[in-house]
């Protein structure tokens, strides 16, 4: 591949000095919003680039996208579906655009894109037509709603905590909860994911962010 | 005091001393000889309807229609010059299907209707262009809201609860100011707008002439469909006998 910054070899594009978003991110919906969240750990090949980032991006008011894989990537696939998304909401007259739509921006980027681009995205949010949903565009560029979605190194630690503890119709509580204890043990075995935990609530009144200090995270490895 | 044909009126790219483009008014001169369309907004849902003269016997009876889906949920009337009626339909169509690739959701009616105006207007602006000589009724349904719109040659687009187009556009308009449209349903129209229709045809009766239509409705399911041709004749049948009888002074 003759482009400059992308190579199949990770190795090789860490040496390079790009942007790797290893890390662990996920998204869970319950009864009544959203709740996103992510490590805080980017890395260099060993480097740890920044060790406070954030990587819950916002799209719109409602809506998040969380990133993983080549962090220019992911930024600028987020900066063009920010645009595009805000032309949409402005004709369409509509405060808070559907979540389908920012995902679909997406879905048909990274599609249309797949030989250029390393990027793997979660979107998230509420819209007043369907409500909370979350949606996983991986590598290939292809786009599944689903109830939760866990991405990123990390996530392939905590697939069997995540299958075994997540339930339909939890309430924002027992959904924080969830997110900041599967972000936890990923972090705590994922050499790639570190630092704090980060979490938003999304709700049709507004969103909450805060975070988990590295001494209050419930699993340190 | 700038008439017609003084020299302003030469391309879409001049003004006239008032302030008018003669060639934009001239294709809505066009608009108002073709045959008489109607747009209903009923208590559920929206009923379109057109009529036009049948030159000849030969001609096979329900083709030629001047109403079109545009979306499952989108229906269009045309009227004035039919083929560029047609070329706006088939621009609406691409819209709404791009739009539809693009976005992953339809295309709502309030955007579509915006997107074809802009593409008619588009044509008022170049000398090497002709404004379309044609109006354009849309109908379509969005999460149980039914809206309603009408489309100029100037690119003009407004909402309505009613339109009227076409030569018999001032009759129909009146009949249409005596109903309250509120309280009827789509299916209810139907009898009143043939009324309309056959009582606005100033040619004889003996022309031969065909009635269109088509509705998006809680009885559609929200999708816009032509009404059923039976259900359709026999109102159309119904309209004609209770005219006549009206003029019998029965």
């Amino acid at each position: 591949m003759a482009a400059i910054g992308v190579s199949d070899n990770i190795s090789e594009l860490s040496g390079m000095g790009v942007e790797l978003t290893g890390t662990s991110i996920m998204a869970v919906t319950f009864n009544g919003g959203v709740v996103v969240g992510a490590d805080s750990r980017t890395t260099s090949g060993t480097y740890i680039a920044s060790r406070i980032s954030d990587k819950l991006e916002p799209i719109h008011s409602r809506i998040f996208c969380l990133r993983s894989g080549v962090s220019s990537h992911t930024q600028t696939l987020a900066k063009y579906v920010r645009h595009y998304l805000s032309q949409y909401a402005v004709n369409e007259n509509s405060e808070y655009p559907e979540v389908g739509v920012a995902a679909r921006l997406f879905q048909v980027m990274n599609y249309s894109n797949k030989d250029f681009l390393r990027a793997s995205i979660i979107v998230a949010g509420w819209d007043p037509v369907q409500g909370p949903q979350v949606y996983e565009i991986p590598l290939g560029g292809s786009m599944v709603q689903v109830p939760f979605a866990i991405s990123g190194s990390g996530s392939g630690y905590i697939y069997g905590y995540c299958d075994a503890n997540w339930k339909p119709n939890m309430s924002e509580n027992e959904a924080v909860d969830f997110v900041k204890n599967a972000l936890s043990l990923a972090m705590s075995r994922d050499g790639s994911s570190g630092g704090i935990s980060r979490y938003a609530v999304v709700r049709p009144d507004g969103v909450t962010r805060n975070y988990v200090s590295q001494n209050e995270l419930p699993f340190r490895g | 005091m700038s008439g017609a044909g003084t020299g302003y009126d030469l391309s879409p790219t001049t003004y006239n001393p008032e302030g008018r483009v003669f060639q934009v008014d001239y294709a809505i001169k066009a608009t108002e000889n073709g045959g008489t369309i109607i747009g209903l907004k009923c208590r559920d849902g929206i009923l379109l309807a057109g009529e036009k003269n049948v030159v000849s016997r030969m001609m096979m009876e329900g083709s030629n229609k001047y109403i079109f889906g545009v979306t499952k949920e989108i229906g269009a009337v045309i009227t004035g010059v039919i083929p560029d009626g047609k070329s706006v339909i088939t621009r609406a169509r691409q819209e709404a299907s791009q739009y539809s690739e693009f976005y992953g959701q339809p295309i709502k009616p309030t955007v579509l209707a915006d997107r074809v105006a802009q593409y008619m207007y588009l044509f008022t602006l170049y000398g090497g262009l002709r404004p379309f000589g044609s109006t354009i009724m849309l109908a379509g349904r969005y999460q149980n809201e039914y809206r309603l719109f009408m489309l100029d040659p100037s690119g003009a687009m407004f909402e309505y609860y009613s339109c009227t187009a076409g030569k018999g556009s001032q009759v129909c308009r009146t009949e249409i100011d005596k109903l309250r449209l509120e309280d009827i349903t789509v299916r209810d129209a139907v009898y009143h707008v043939c009324r309309m229709l056959i009582k606005s045809r100033e040619e004889t009766r003996d022309k031969r002439y065909e009635i269109d239509m088509g509705w998006v409705s809680e009885e559609s399911f929200g999708l816009f469909v032509p009404v059923p041709t039976e259900f359709r004749k026999e109102m159309e049948n119904k309209a004609k006998e209770d005219i006549e009888r009206e003029e019998r002074g029965e």
